[in-house]
């Protein structure tokens, strides 16, 4: 609260806070969108930028952004609600656990990681789908975190774009 | 500013306050991070009792996502026309010999399968056979929606408003794509067969034996059967058509393609193609649920005449 007031509010100031969370919902729009892709795998490319803000920009994509976002991603798809809300949160908090431990960046220890998260989230997304009573074969999620995988570069370059125009603006 | 001498004098106090006050709010982001998965659990357990729940969600996002992809499909579309009416051009030659070809063995057939018809229609209303007719509800598009892999689905731009309801058939041009699951005003969304969650009654054409042709996820079908005694197999490219059991989907619609008989169960290729099913018609289910209404049960009587024509000497 203290933490919201004592900021006098710059003029990009919200456009700036919003802008992690707007971006991730663009990307689940896009996901939705029948666009032609090999092998008709869409990348998860909501959870890959949910994954990248919070490693560059913690204080703007706090785990209940990551839940709101993954909650409308859910009603976009048709997929179970509250399904991607919960994994969007998981994968922030993993990345906070992870950021804590480990310091500096590199593009392959990052891709490494959100290789790492990407893939616990689909083999979480299976069980979580056995558990509301669907059987799903798990090859599919695999496939389609693969390509989650390779989109990573892009998306991060993406990102990093991104936030140097809009996001750093100020510092936080 | 600042003067230095005061600055560093108070910056320890100051410190560790603001560390005191950053662990307080990492204390607190944990506790909502918990708050919130904890929230995100119980939602989907809600939905493991109630899977209605989410229904309504979806059927209204489907409403804001339909305009959306309509202007999507515009390039694509055109870009797809495009390359087939310059891949046309190209074969214009062959494809005529060829369709000439079909042409006349296709000729022969009908005949044959007109007079088939009309006996089968003579012999129907000998018995009075009462069939159950087919209502289409509306005609739209369909895209697909690949934002998962765990599950296939696809948003059509039709809905509520135009009369489509949960659980009716889509048929596209090549066949079977699926059912209605969820429905907004305008738009709604469907389950594709190739879900692994969808099930379709459907009976094998040549040999008249009847399974579901369950989705997998990818691309191809599960044809799941009961083996039948006998010397007949499975070929590949027999094709499967709708059964009508279950009351769901009308019979006859044509479903898949046994492509790899070999396999078990039987690999099946959908002939509407799920990755985009294009212009689709919606129909009613076949056969609404009866309605029940009491009444006495019937009571034993006799045979017809017809059926017995050696009892007739005894009647007298």
């Amino acid at each position: 609260m203290s933490a919201l007031r004592r900021q006098d509010s710059p003029p990009g100031e919200t456009r700036r806070r919003l802008t992690p969370a707007l971006t991730v919902v663009a990307a689940a729009l896009v996901m939705c969108l029948p666009l032609p892709l090999a092998w008709g795998v869409m990348p998860n490319l909501a959870l890959l930028l949910v994954i990248i803000w919070a490693s560059l920009q913690p204080r703007l994509m706090p785990a209940w952004v990551a839940f709101g976002v993954g909650l409308l991603l859910d009603m976009l798809a048709g997929l179970p609600v509250g399904l991607s809300g919960l994994l969007f949160a998981l994968a922030v908090v993993a990345v906070r656990l992870a950021e804590a431990r480990v310091e500096g960046h590199s593009l392959v220890v990052d891709w490494a990681f959100a290789t790492l998260i990407v893939v616990a989230a689909h083999l979480v997304t299976w069980q979580l789908h056995a558990l509301l009573g669907r059987s799903v074969p798990l090859a599919p999620l695999m496939v389609q975190a693969a390509m989650t995988a390779l989109a990573f570069p892009p998306v991060a370059a993406m990102a990093a774009r991104i936030q140097r125009r809009l996001v750093a603006g100020g510092e936080l | 500013m600042n003067r230095p001498q005061p600055a560093s004098r108070l910056r320890p106090s100051r410190r560790t306050s603001f560390a005191r006050r950053d662990s307080n709010l990492a204390l607190l982001g944990a506790l909502v991070a918990g708050a919130v998965i904890a929230f995100a659990l119980l939602l989907l357990l809600v939905q493991r009792v109630n899977p209605e729940q989410g229904s309504r969600l979806h059927g209204a996002t489907a409403d804001i996502l339909a305009p959306a992809i309509a202007i999507v499909r515009l390039p694509f579309e055109a870009a797809r026309r495009a390359g087939d009416s310059i891949a046309a051009h190209w074969q214009v030659v062959e494809r005529n010999r060829a369709l000439k070809a079909e042409l006349a063995a296709a000729r022969a057939r009908a005949a044959q399968a007109e007079q088939l018809a009309a006996e089968l229609a003579r012999m129907e209303s000998l018995i009075g056979l009462v069939r159950a007719e087919r209502r289409i509800v509306a005609a739209g598009v369909a895209s697909a929606n690949v934002a998962s892999g765990a599950q296939r689905t696809a948003t059509i731009n039709v809905g509520a408003a135009d009369g489509v309801q949960p659980r009716m058939p889509v048929i596209a041009a090549g066949g079977l794509v699926g059912r209605v699951t969820d429905t907004g005003r305008h738009a709604s969304r469907m389950l594709l067969l190739t879900d692994p969650d969808s099930r379709v009654p459907v009976t094998v054409v040549r040999t008249g034996w009847t399974g579901l042709a369950a989705g997998t996820g990818g691309s191809r079908l599960d044809f799941l059967f009961e083996e039948v005694a006998g010397p007949d197999r499975l070929r590949a490219g027999d094709r499967l058509v709708t059964s009508g059991d279950g009351g769901l989907f009308p019979p006859g619609v044509p479903v898949a393609v046994i492509v790899d008989p070999g396999r078990t169960p039987p690999a099946a290729r959908p002939l509407a193609n799920p990755a985009s099913p294009g212009p689709v018609i919606v129909e009613a289910p076949w056969l609404p649920p009866p309605v029940i209404e009491p009444a006495p049960p019937a009571m034993p009587e006799p045979d017809r005449p017809v059926a017995r024509p050696a009892a007739a000497p005894e009647a007298p």
